[in-house]
């Protein structure tokens, strides 16, 4: 997950990817885990988007 | 066997244009004709990244006072670590600040010694501290993570408000607040540096508060005195289980004090291979695990947490490498910390800052107060 922050890439894109590549996931799980994911390390000022 | 260390410390030189009196270079600093070579730190680097490190935190004295650091910087990065260069800023000028990002800098931490500049000046025994603010405003137009560090101590406690208040301004993502740690020269100069049980109960409920006034913009780590601590410190998270320190001349050590244990030889990345010295050699083994406890740590429940605290306090303050922390209060030598503090809650409470036009002028003015660090030859 961390791979795909590299400064360029939007959270959108990202999750786009993520979607793909673990196809047989529910993509709305995929998304609301990884948001909260992000939340928590951007409240601990760790990545910033 | 001991899992890969997770960081590696490099304190490029002993140099510094500050002088800062709580400064945790040993007391003997590393000469300069001894310093490792930029192909040398460069190998260092491979190895650790090889190992299985993960950061590369640039120390000193003052690391931009090595000529080759956006080298240095480079290579480390080229090695796999995450990469942190830890400074006063003096000698990081604009472009020198563009090139070490451009080698790949990941993280920055600016190094302030009070918001009030006669005092930050009077600590670090240069003037520095206008310079510093203007560079704070120059990192922040690049990408890259900022830290502010700021220690404190007896004579800076009671403005912390202020202090935070003077770091917010310049938009970290972190800062540290570290209470000074008394080894080397802040050991030196304690009774001018210990603070008062009534300054530190106050720091704790201005950075509870100001964790919480700041959550999700600023983050702010603290670090605890231990002497007002009921347990000791796990020091540097056990010794040889995370970070490895490499000093200027080569010397791989388990922290920053290692170097005054009696006795015990600490080895050269010169002549052995960092893997070797973290896995086999005696000086990295000797306090790894609990083999070398005596009591009242041996059966203590807390031995896995805090290791019976820090070897190189234990020898300071004790006399005995092998002894609880006296910083813990199941320790037998406890009462040297307690008579410490006594003495700490009895004096008198700060002194005024002393502005001088001189380094010399100021070492006279403030001579019977503390000792200034000095420079390696």
């Amino acid at each position: 997950m961390l791979e795909h922050c590299d400064g360029q890439r939007t959270f959108g894109e990202i999750i786009a990817e993520l979607q793909k590549q673990f196809g047989a996931a529910d993509p709305e799980k995929i998304r609301t885990d990884i948001s909260l994911f992000l939340e928590q390390l951007q409240k601990k000022r760790i990545v910033d988007y | 066997m001991a899992s890969n260390p997770l960081a590696l410390i490099a304190e490029v030189t002993h140099r510094c244009p500050l002088h800062c009196v709580y400064c945790s270079n040993p007391l003997e600093l590393s000469q300069t004709a001894s310093e490792l070579s930029t192909a040398e730190w460069t190998s260092v680097f491979q190895q650790g990244g090889k190992l299985g490190m993960l950061h590369a935190h640039f120390t000193g004295g003052e690391p931009l006072a090595r000529t080759d650091i956006v080298e240095l910087i480079a290579a480390a990065r080229a090695a796999g670590l995450y990469t942190n260069l830890i400074t006063s800023g003096i000698g990081l000028t604009e472009q020198r600040l563009q090139a070490l990002v451009a080698a790949g800098l990941d993280h920055i931490q600016l190094s302030f010694q009070d918001s009030r500049e006669e005092a930050a000046n009077w600590i670090a025994g240069a003037k520095t501290h206008a310079y510093k603010i203007e560079l704070s405003r120059e990192i922040r137009k690049h990408k890259l993570a900022f830290t502010v560090n700021l220690v404190v101590h007896r004579q800076n406690l009671d403005h912390l408000e202020e202090m935070i208040a003077f770091i917010e301004q310049m938009n970290p993502e972190r800062v540290e607040i570290a209470h000074t740690q008394y080894y080397g020269w802040a050991l030196q100069n304690r009774a001018a540096l210990l603070p008062t049980r009534a300054q530190v109960e106050k720091a704790v409920a201005i950075v509870n508060a100001a964790q919480k006034r700041l959550a999700g913009r600023i983050r702010i780590d603290s670090v605890v005195p231990d002497y007002y601590a009921k347990y000791p410190k796990a020091c540097m998270g056990g010794w040889g289980q995370r970070l490895v320190l490499i000093n200027p001349s080569g010397k791989v050590l388990p922290c920053h004090a290692a170097e005054i244990i009696p006795g015990l030889e600490f080895e050269n990345v010169r002549e052995k291979t960092l893997q070797w010295i973290w896995q086999e050699s005696n000086s990295f083994q000797k306090f790894r695990g609990e083999s070398w406890m005596q009591e009242p740590c041996r059966t203590c429940d807390r031995r896995t947490e805090d290791f019976g605290g820090c070897r190189c306090q234990a020898l300071l303050l004790a006399g005995d490498v092998n002894a609880t922390d006296p910083a813990c209060s199941l320790a037998p030598k406890h009462s040297i910390v307690e008579a410490a503090l006594r003495e700490a809650n009895a004096s008198g409470h700060t002194v005024q800052a002393s502005p001088s036009s001189s380094f010399v002028r100021l070492q006279e003015l403030n001579a019977g107060l503390w000792s200034y660090r000095t420079n390696p030859e």
